[in-house]
């Protein structure tokens, strides 16, 4: 398994991580963290004790919302991006986008040759 | 699958959140879907059912963590419902403001007589208690310090300092008290020393005999009590207005023809032989009134009567320009406009209006009132009292009241005992 991110390097984006999974389609807890974890090659492993709080919370904000469904013979809330979510998530998109062109000017240098 | 392990992991982390039933059942069912959606995937890939559980369980995290995480979040929440009601509420009371304000009776609107006069340096007084939207809060301020006005007070004082008699009398009665300018500049200063030994006297008159000698008195604005120096006591500026209900006194005015208006003395009054209600005049009619009558161009207002008093072709064609016609010859007579002066007397709608400096005021709710009792006193007719302000009184026949301890009292006021004296014995 590929070394973690550091968690002071993942507080700040956690937020656009989900929103992006979700963007696609409606997502549950375990898929999100699965979806997660795929994209990043396994070095984003959010934990549940962190995922469903955020989640509750991205709800909160109205930028996803939730709906159970027990179709699957199992009780499973699912999440789905609302329009303010995908705007929030163009925004923050754009945002990192420039973030990642500083940091990558910045510390291009240093960058160990691959 | 054994899931006693996990259901026990559920029940902390609802302990640990204080969360409600039907709250910790929504919590569970996505934690439980997701512990069964990862052991299921542990046991495809070849791991024993109770080993996958303990990791499926272990991979959750400390149940605290969790816990205080979920916590931040309903505080987060909690957080925004209160800043949504707050934001809400004033809203709410934004527009109960504005319905307020666009619902209030328009007198009490800015922009309205009342403001206007006030920026005119009119203050008003007392505003007519029978009309049902009740008088403006300035003069209901001022109704409020008249009112004190009139309670009996001891004035007492050898050499005490202005300041402190101020303090006092401010204590005492829960009064503002606030020096213009004008009685600064005439030396009522601090320090300055009082002498006066005055002994339950109503306040009113116990402040004005005692400004009276600094050269200052006092008018009431906004229900504050503001000192003046008395060579300002009639500037425009300090004169106050106060409204009298007089429909019914109005009605009961007998138009006569002894009634009309006699021809004006240069003090304005014409005392004649006491007798006779309202027989204010005994000079016989000018020279022309009749004509006057004939031709009938008095407003039924008043305001013509008002104008034309003066001339010696106008008359008295109603009851409105009766009372104003008596009133400006029984009151002060020099303070009238019409004589020189600043004050003014109106009657609209049978209300009138009076715009006088204080002592003048003070004079013209005892003239109506009195006036009052007697109109009323004929036989049969039921008494009732004329002042709309707080400060009326039972009236009092003029006799019983001692005229010239009254401050400012003048000579033509004599008038007035004259006819209270005919009225009293004659009838």
């Amino acid at each position: 398994m590929a070394e973690k991110f550091e968690s002071d390097l993942l507080r700040g984006s956690l937020d656009l991580m989900v929103l992006s999974v979700l963007a696609s389609d409606p997502q549950y807890g375990y898929s999100i963290q699965k979806r997660l974890q795929e994209a990043s090659r396994e070095k984003v492993r959010l934990p549940a004790g962190t995922l469903y709080p955020l989640l509750h919370r991205l709800e909160a904000d109205l930028l996803i919302r939730s709906w159970l469904d027990s179709s699957t013979g199992r009780q499973r809330k699912w999440y789905a991006l609302t329009a303010k979510g995908k705007k929030r998530l163009t925004a923050q998109a754009a945002q990192w986008q420039q973030y990642a062109d500083c940091m990558q000017s910045l510390i291009g240098n240093y960058l160990p040759a691959s | 699958m054994s899931n006693h392990e996990f259901e026990n992991y559920l029940k902390l982390i609802g302990k640990l959140l204080q969360l409600t039933r039907g709250q910790q059942a929504s919590i569970s069912v996505e934690l439980r879907d997701h512990l069964e959606s990862r052991v299921a995937e542990l046991v495809d890939d070849g791991v024993g059912q109770q080993e996958a559980v303990s990791r499926a369980i272990e991979e959750f995290g400390d149940a605290a963590i969790m816990a205080k995480n979920f916590q931040f979040v309903s505080q987060l929440k909690r957080r925004r419902w209160m800043m949504r009601f707050a934001t809400l509420s004033m809203a709410g009371l934004f527009m109960v403001a504005v319905l307020t304000m666009a619902m209030w009776p328009t007198k009490a609107r800015f922009g309205t007589p009342d403001t206007a006069l006030a920026q005119l340096g009119v203050t008003s007084g007392v505003g007519p208690q029978e009309i049902g939207e009740g008088p403006s809060a300035a003069s209901q301020l001022d109704a409020q310090m008249e009112e004190k006005l009139n309670r009996p007070v001891t004035l007492i004082y050898e050499q005490i300092p202005w300041s402190e008699i101020k303090a006092e009398l401010g204590e005492q009665f829960g009064i503002n008290i606030v020096l213009d300018q004008s009685a600064i500049d005439d030396s009522l200063t601090a320090d300055e020393p009082i002498t006066v030994n005055l002994r339950d006297v109503p306040l009113e008159h116990g402040l004005i005999m005692m400004l009276k000698q600094k050269n200052a008195t006092f008018i009431v604005d906004h229900g504050v009590m503001v000192v003046i120096s008395l060579d300002n006591a009639d500037d425009s500026n300090y004169l106050q207005m106060k409204m009298y209900d007089c429909r019914e006194l109005l009605a009961k005015l007998v138009l006569e023809q002894s009634s009309k208006v006699p021809q004006r003395t240069p003090q304005g009054t014409s005392p004649g032989p006491a007798g006779g209600m309202f027989n204010v005049q005994s000079g016989g009619t000018v020279p022309g009134t009749e004509q006057g009558l004939e031709g009938g161009g008095m407003d039924v207002l008043g305001m013509g009567g008002v104008l034309g008093l003066f001339d010696e072709s106008a008359g008295i064609a109603t009851q409105e320009d009766l009372l104003i016609e008596v009133l400006q010859s029984m009151v002060y007579p020099d303070k009238w406009k019409q004589n020189g002066g600043v004050a003014d007397a109106r009657i609209v709608n049978g209300i009138l209006i009076v715009k006088q400096d204080r002592q003048g005021i003070s004079e013209v709710d005892r003239f109506l009132q009195d006036l009052n009792f007697f109109v009323n006193s004929q036989p049969g007719k039921a008494k009732f009292p004329v002042g709309t302000d707080a400060t009326a009184k039972e009236p009092k026949p003029a006799a019983e009241s001692n005229l010239e301890a009254r401050p400012g009292f003048i000579p033509n006021t004599r008038v007035n005992k004259d006819l209270f004296d005919g009225s009293a014995s004659g009838k």
